[in-house]
């Protein structure tokens, strides 16, 4: 019992950092139909922000938290601005692009920061303090990852499915020209959505941080799990990029300790799986 | 009028090929060592380059997974290397071939039942998981490391031969060629014309009476060969293979190099090998550290100022000056 | 019209220059033309300053760098160049520098790279162009038949036997469990441990191996058996410090204890770890507290360079590249392979780490320790040597 349930519960709990990761660039991808590869290097400056606050300048970790999300939308900002807005439509240009993105983030990572790898970094209030399950601990610092996830996700759906802007947002990929037309000032919205999918990402940075560790080549590794998120999530929706982070999630914990020897496998094979019986992803919209 | 074309024709062709076989042919001899190994791997990611244009550039298929039959060519050789104690190029190379499109068969069925962001999706789960096997089964590792070691220079039977990385680099200098020559023979034919036609309109070709599927998945595999033959060549040179030669980046390779230097017209992904290559080779040198940067500052303003590719504006440029050439002769 | 012959010219140029820089770098490095000096001995170092153990790069260099200070960049009368290439933490890469400093560089001693890996792609070539090349943390026992590696501080597997047997016999653990990192170099280090543990009389109840770079092992942990002990080999600080984390967050009160703690408890990684890496035992094959003459030099000599206090890293290349300048001081300044490598294994002498000798098929004979992470005051330190076993042996080597 207790091995089913510290399993399901961390694999929610990573789930909700997989989610966090993703859904930005799930939404970019499949409402705004920009292929950003340089999405997980937000990530990690949003994470990198966070720890020169908290670890190096000592200061609040909430602090590190909403400065590493606002560093990592301003800095998402600038690069749909100055690049991408240039590139609408043109996937291969994009793919370039932000892959020449991606080694130059690290590459100023590692000059600014040093290569090596940053130890994970809660609040001190939340350090190492655990929360008693019957027989097994479960951490404090899981929990509040989890409860973010779930603000996150919730205030993101509204947006998407309540609200005008969400509608907007959502025609406008479909039909520019007709959301033009309505004298809606589509670029905009198409900044705001950038900036809101690029601060998501950086608040994940510094939230993940307390679990993952801190280094230049996270941003690469970071897009191979948002890849398989979107895979089999569905691209373009929340609901989306919460299913198929808890599921990766799920699937990795369970995988790695019923099936060791195949941890590498499991989440590729989930993938492949998905992407076989269903193309768009358990909740994407089929093209 | 006939003798004005002919002129034209015989200058602008024959000025570029003669500057190439130079580039290529002559001055390798007097390159030292390490140049020569440069120049090697230049031309084996350039055939792996228009391996991949044939799918990306002219059938217009995004797949994030060729490194799957590249790999497989250069697993296909270490495997015969380190089990089977031969470095016959004969075995070797026919093995790539073999085993890379025999993959293809397998992965294109699969790949190709999704179209647009999941094929890329899929073709990169596909190749992440030749990934793991490699990494995972003993049977396909050198004892003590991942991957396979000790893979000796190729050789073709011929009694008294003697390899030097100077004879290594003709040797695939020829292969390339003949790759080039292929590919361009299946560019330029009706089949290659209809790929370019569903890359242009999909639907428009279906409502002409083609089995679009049909050619993309033969298109899919015709390409898959010559990317094995990449991988192979790749064993021969660094002489040893690594399960990185599944990963991301290198299937990431063939795409830059392409876009970088003009897809969809074959000549172009071999200058964008040329440029990836050796810039990522002397940036390291001049800067050990910041090379990285370099790179991806290249890809970024080549994409911001040279839209169709550095291959395409270099011809286009040519053009331009030969035909005024042409014209002020007449 | 001038355009494109100027492109075309460009290249042109750009080749030409290509092929004159190589070839001048072949031909042999020339004396001032009018004072007869000896020839220029080079040292290639292969470090990584790109990808996942980039910090290791500069400390690796500031140990060979601080042994050619001493004696001021000049053995038996030659003048020493160090030529360091980055190997970034890839085999591929490594592969292509060795070939670039052998071929182009005409270099015939070479310290490094880290990566087991790479050794073992790298000695054949090695052989073929006949140069020594040592291995910097430990190295494999595959590159022996090929003769040309000089391997220190032992084999990966040599290294942690004894460690093993002292789990078992010194601090009574009876049962273990194995956590180590699923590449071969951990991997081997995890199997020489497991061999001393059992042949002492220990059972290994469990051996997991965890896929490189995992953000989580809470799944790993929770399949954890009952032992006396985990055995923790995982690649580098961060796994360390999140694999220790995360199994006391679950309240498992189990011991645990490490191998190559050296490299895991660098001074900057242990001012991070804080109290979690205190009371764990590991093995070290160094310790900055040792007390012997030649550690105190080395230690003060980097200090005045780095402002830090010494680990393995820095250590292991000062050793190594003192060996290479005694032997060359053995044979007068001759880096032939076949005049060089018995001269440094006929070596014997006193190191930071200790003493050490060498077998003659070159795998170094060095002492190992047990060591543990210690507060002293408000600074977290590695401790001074808790155990020591004062030679490794490689078995497969031992007649």
């Amino acid at each position: 019992m207790d091995f089913f349930l510290s399993n399901l519960l961390n694999g929610i709990s990573y789930g909700m950092i997989l989610f966090l990761i993703a859904a930005g660039m799930s939404i970019v991808l499949g409402i705004m139909g920009i292929t950003n590869l340089a999405h997980g290097s937000l990530y990690m400056i949003g994470a990198y922000i966070g720890w020169t606050i908290f670890v190096q300048l000592g200061m609040n970790f909430w602090l590190a938290v909403f400065a590493g999300a606002v560093v990592s939308g301003i800095v998402g900002l600038l690069i749909e601005r100055i690049f991408l807005k240039h590139l609408y439509k043109q996937v291969n240009e994009q793919v370039l692009l932000t892959y020449g993105l991606v080694y130059i983030t690290t590459n100023l990572v590692t000059w600014i920061w040093g290569g090596r790898y940053r130890l994970q970094f809660t609040a001190p209030e939340l350090d190492m303090h655990t929360v008693n399950l019957g027989s097994f601990s479960f951490p404090l610092t899981r929990i509040v990852i989890t409860i973010f996830g779930i603000v996150v996700a919730l205030i993101l759906w509204y947006l998407q499915d309540k609200t005008r802007i969400g509608a907007i947002v959502r025609a406008g990929m479909d039909d520019k020209e007709m959301v033009q037309g309505l004298g809606i000032n589509l670029e905009l919205v198409s900044m705001a959505v950038f900036f809101v999918a690029s601060f998501v990402a950086g608040l994940a940075g510094v939230i993940g941080a307390q679990l993952l560790s801190t280094y230049p080549g996270l941003g690469e590794n970071v897009l191979l799990l948002t890849l398989a998120v979107i895979i089999v999530g569905g691209i373009g929706s929340i609901q989306g990029a919460l299913v198929g982070g808890l599921l990766i999630g799920l699937i990795d914990n369970f995988g790695k300790a019923l099936f060791p020897q195949y941890a590498m496998f499991t989440i590729y094979f989930a993938m492949i799986i998905v992407l076989l019986i269903k193309p768009s992803g358990l909740l994407g919209r089929s093209k | 009028m006939s003798k004005v074309i002919l002129q034209k024709f015989r200058y602008s062709r024959l000025v570029p090929f003669l500057f190439i076989t130079l580039l290529l042919v002559v001055l390798p001899v007097f390159m030292p060592k390490n140049v020569q190994g440069i120049m090697t791997k230049f031309l084996i990611y350039a055939v792996f380059a228009i391996s991949y244009d044939l799918i990306f550039g002219y059938t217009g298929l995004v797949s994030l997974g060729h490194a799957a039959f590249f790999g497989a060519g250069g697993y296909a050789v270490a495997v015969l290397s380190l089990h089977y104690g031969t470095n016959s190029f004969w075995l070797g190379g026919i093995l790539a071939i073999i085993v890379s499109t025999l993959l293809a068969v397998v992965l294109g069925f699969i790949s190709l039942r999704v179209t647009g962001t999941y094929f890329l999706l899929l073709t990169f789960a596909l190749a992440q998981l030749l990934y793991s096997v490699a990494w995972n089964i003993p049977w396909f590792n050198s004892e003590g490391m991942q991957g396979i070691a000790r893979i000796n220079f190729p050789s073709l039977g011929i009694p008294g031969e003697i390899w030097s990385d100077a004879t290594l680099y003709y040797f695939v200098l020829v292969i390339a060629v003949i790759c080039y020559y292929i590919l361009r023979r299946i560019t330029k034919s009706p089949f290659g014309h209809a790929l370019v036609g569903i890359r242009e309109g999909e639907a428009r070709m279906t409502a002409l009476g083609y089995n679009t599927w049909l050619y993309k998945y033969m298109g899919y595999i015709i390409a898959a060969p010559f990317a094995g033959m990449a991988g192979a060549l790749f064993a021969y040179y660094s002489r040893f293979i690594s399960p990185a030669q599944f990963g991301l980046g290198t299937s990431f390779y063939p795409m830059v190099m392409a876009i970088i230097g003009g897809t969809g017209t074959l000549f172009g992904p071999v200058i964008g090998a040329g440029v990836v290559v050796f810039v990522e080779y002397f940036a390291s040198l001049i800067t050990p550290e910041r090379w990285p940067l370099i790179l991806g500052i290249i890809f970024v303003l080549s994409i911001m100022y040279l839209r169709s590719g550095l291959g395409v504006s270099i011809y286009k440029l040519w053009q331009k000056v030969s035909n005024s050439n042409g014209n002020s002769k007449s | 019209m001038k355009k494109i012959y100027n492109i075309m010219a460009l290249i042109m140029i750009f080749a030409l220059v290509l092929t004159a820089c190589g070839a001048q770098a072949t031909t042999a490095p020339t004396a001032p033309p009018t004072v007869a000096t000896k020839e220029v001995i080079k040292i290639g170092g292969l470090f990584d300053f790109t990808g996942p153990v980039a910090d290791l790069g500069p400390k690796f260099q500031a140990g060979v760098e601080l042994a050619l200070e001493e004696v001021n960049y000049t053995v038996a009368g030659h003048k020493i160049e160090l030529l360091v290439e980055d190997t970034a933490t890839s085999v591929d890469v490594a592969v292509e520098k060795f070939k670039k400093l052998a071929d182009a560089d005409g270099v015939k001693i070479f310290i490094g790279p880290l990566m087991g890996d790479a050794h073992l792609a790298i000695s054949p070539l090695a052989k073929e162009k006949n140069v020594l090349i040592t291995s910097i943390v430990n190295g494999m026992y595959q590159t022996v038949q090929d003769g040309h590696y000089l391997i220190y501080p032992t084999t990966v597997d040599a290294q942690t036997y004894p460690f093993g047997q002292y789990a078992y016999d010194t601090l009574g653990y009876k049962s273990a469990v194995v956590v180590a990192a699923d590449y071969a170099g951990k991997r081997g280090y995890a199997a020489g441990f497991i061999e001393g543990f059992k042949a002492s009389g220990g059972t290994i109840v469990q051996e997991i191996y965890t896929p490189l770079g995992s953000p989580d092992y809470s799944p790993f942990i929770s399949t954890i058996k009952e032992a006396d002990v985990v055995m923790y080999a995982l690649e580098g600080p961060g796994p360390v410090a999140r694999f220790i984390s995360q199994f006391k967050q679950t309240g498992r009160t189990t011991p645990m204890i490490t191998i190559t703690q050296d490299g895991d408890y660098t001074p900057d990684a242990l001012a991070e770890l804080k109290d979690v890496a205190l009371g764990i035992k590991g093995e070290a094959s160094y310790t900055w507290k040792l007390d012997n003459p030649e550690n105190k030099k080395f230690v003060e000599g980097i200090m005045a360079k780095t402002g830090m206090v010494p680990s393995a890293s820095e250590q292991n290349t000062y050793t190594l590249m003192k060996v290479i300048l005694a032997g060359l001081e053995k044979t007068g300044g001759d880096v032939s392979f076949d005049k060089l490598f018995p001269a440094i294994t006929s070596l014997k002498m006193n190191t930071p780490a200790g003493s050490l000798s060498f077998g003659p098929e070159g795998i170094a004979i060095t002492p190992m320790y047990v060591t543990e992470a210690e507060k002293v005051g408000d600074v977290y330190e590695i401790s001074a040597p808790l155990f020591t076993v004062p030679q490794v042996f490689d078995v497969r080597v031992k007649p």
